[in-house]
């Protein structure tokens, strides 16, 4: 039994300075304290110039499928 | 290595036993941490315990590499071994709790002793860096414990309630005195189920 609620985050990497983000996995944790705690312990493979936690729920649609939601209302 | 001051060397001591303690302990029970991002953080902190006791070790006798053997509890360790109270306090949020607890003193210790006598300053910062980025781990764990208010808020307190002022003597016999009534603050409130700091 799980006691506490927990949260994906997805992770974001840049290898060196200038290089793409990209994202190279998820986490899932009960806050963001502990997301980016894990994100460091879980994807330590290499040294990284940035990593991210990003709650997924919290990403912006921005464009879905190809369409465009800009202007769109979102439920 | 250069060994460490008389004065701090049995504190060094102390400390290498309980960070290897935790390390082993955390192998045993890390596994079955709630969830799998808790299970290979576990994993990670682990090592890095050990890499401390090791550190601290070194320190303590200056050697710059202690034998594997040197490392092999005893009864020579039983100060330590109850102090921890593994043999009583075996689930994970028992060890997350006297992690946090001993890395709090852990840090205590460091900021007094680097205050006191700004040699030993350079020793220490590795370890106190690793200490800091570590907290937050359990930090935020003794926090879900705590606001879970049930079986697991009770025994974290209860944690911190008997090791609290354990390591409060501790840390007087090893000459902290500037932030110990900070240190004693935070176990308090933990005890009363307080988790409104950060």
């Amino acid at each position: 039994m799980t006691l506490w609620r927990e949260d994906e985050f997805e992770v974001m990497a840049q290898h060196r300075r200038g290089d793409p983000v990209h994202v190279i996995g998820s986490v899932w944790a009960p806050n963001s304290i502990l997301a980016g705690f894990y994100a460091a312990t879980t994807y330590d493979e290499q040294r990284w110039h940035t990593l991210y936690a990003i709650k997924r729920s919290q990403k912006i649609p921005v464009i879905i499928d190809g369409r465009t939601l800009i202007g769109e209302e979102r439920v | 290595m250069e060994q460490a001051p008389v004065g701090v060397r049995p504190a060094l001591l102390t400390l290498s036993r309980l960070k290897y303690l935790i390390g082993e302990q955390l192998v045993k029970v890390g596994p079955v941490a709630p969830d799998l991002a808790a299970a290979i953080a576990s994993v990670a902190v682990a090592q890095t315990n050990y890499g401390q006791a090791r550190y601290f070790y070194n320190w303590y006798t200056g050697e710059s590499r202690a034998a594997d053997t040197e490392l092999k509890v005893d009864e020579s360790w039983n100060k330590e071994t109850t102090l921890l109270n593994f043999n009583k306090w075996a689930t994970w949020p028992h060890l997350i709790t006297v992690m946090w607890l001993v890395d709090e003193a852990i840090l205590t210790l460091i900021h007094d002793w680097s205050r006191e006598d700004p040699a030993l300053k350079p020793n220490l910062e590795k370890v106190r860096e690793e200490l800091t980025q570590a907290l937050p781990f359990t930090t935020e764990w003794v926090r879900i414990f705590l606001q879970d208010g049930r079986g697991v808020g009770r025994a974290s307190a209860a944690v911190a309630a008997q090791l609290g002022p354990l390591l409060t003597q501790f840390l007087m016999n090893a000459g902290a005195m500037a932030y110990l009534p900070e240190f004693q603050d935070r176990w308090t409130r933990v005890v009363g189920g307080d988790i409104s700091w950060r």
